[in-house]
């Protein structure tokens, strides 16, 4: 790992400052993504600036019709939380099946967003449920945040604050976990909420988190797992590795996506 | 106390004794306990999935080779 400045803003403003005062400098949340990366010589920041000792970022507040969760939030506080527990249990159930205990406190919500890991939960999360992502300057609808592999629409200096998540009628969150990091093989929320039904595919597709229209159409007729039982998705620019080659990965939509359904109840 | 390079050099042979309990007059050695499990375990895959006409398994038996032998199996 190369030498980096390590920064530790106690504000926003400071934090914002940190970012721009170095062409090679990187946010670290719970350096869940980015320590891995730095430690293979894949990144190698200039500098590090902490979100750690920012205020405000870890709050979860109750909305009414929706639910906005701070950016610092790690998985373990949205699992446990009795407002996300109570409001969006697939959303505190979802984030109590990321990575291990080890990671579930000290990932981030934020920063998992932000990596945008075509196998992280939290992108088919907030596409399913029409998340919107608030930054310093802005907010921006999941639909347009996630970009691809690995790409948002956030630009070099923006900050995110937290992600709000409208209340669904049901929502419900299956994933074929990778039996060593727990990453998504195929992870699929579904979600009856104020953006209709939503069927969001993580883990599987080398774009990241997408939305599979057909099953969305039936599920709008018939909200069970039978509506989608006999939809497949293509295995067209599926992920194939060691856990799963790409027609595995394509028949394991279809089965998360009725597991899913079948959890609505 | 000797050591290692105070030992003498050794001629290795074997000195085979079948044994009289079965019929390949085999024996096992090491982790002898744990050699009929693997075998069991794909026997048991092989039984449960025979009737959608797969009749071998590799191991590991992972939920991707099952699904691809019950693939393949039906054509």
């Amino acid at each position: 790992m190369n030498d980096f400045t390590y920064h530790a803003p106690t504000s926003l403003d400071e934090a914002l400052a940190a970012l721009r005062g170095a062409e090679g400098a990187k946010l670290i949340a719970g350096g869940h993504s980015l320590l891995p990366v730095m430690k293979l010589n894949l990144a190698a920041p200039t500098d590090l600036v902490s979100l750690a000792g920012v205020p405000g970022l870890g709050d979860i507040t109750d909305d009414g019709d929706s639910v906005t969760v701070g950016a610092m939030c790690t998985h373990a506080q949205v699992a446990a939380s009795a407002v996300v527990q109570s409001r969006i249990p697939a959303l505190a159930a979802m984030a109590d099946g990321i990575g291990d205990a080890q990671v579930r406190n000290a990932g981030t919500i934020g920063g998992s967003v932000a990596h945008n890991d075509p196998a992280a939960d939290y992108p088919a999360a907030c596409v399913a449920l029409g998340a919107t992502v608030v930054t310093d300057r802005r907010e921006i609808h999941a639909d347009d945040f996630f970009q691809g592999m690995f790409a948002t629409a956030l630009a070099d200096d923006e900050v995110i604050t937290a992600v709000r998540f409208p209340v669904a009628a049901r929502a419900a969150y299956a994933k074929f976990a990778n039996p060593a990091s727990k990453y998504a093989v195929a992870g699929v929320m579904v979600a009856d909420g104020s953006a209709g039904v939503r069927v969001a595919v993580t883990g599987a597709s080398g774009d990241g988190v997408f939305r599979v229209a057909d099953m969305e159409a039936a599920l709008g007729a018939s909200f069970s797992a039978d509506a989608v039982a006999g939809i497949s998705v293509s295995s067209d620019g599926m992920l194939s590795d060691t856990a799963a080659d790409a027609d595995y990965r394509a028949h394991l939509v279809t089965v998360m996506a009725k597991r899913a359904l079948e959890a609505c109840g | 106390m000797p050591r290692a390079a105070d030992l003498p050099s050794f001629s290795i042979n074997h000195n085979t004794t079948l044994c009289t309990h079965n019929p390949l007059g085999v024996k096992g050695v090491g982790e002898v306990g744990s050699i009929g499990i693997p075998p069991a375990v794909i026997n048991a895959v092989i039984d449960a999935l025979r009737p959608l006409g797969v009749d071998d398994m590799t191991m590991p038996a992972t939920s991707q080779r099952v699904w691809q032998a019950i693939q393949q199996a039906q054509g």
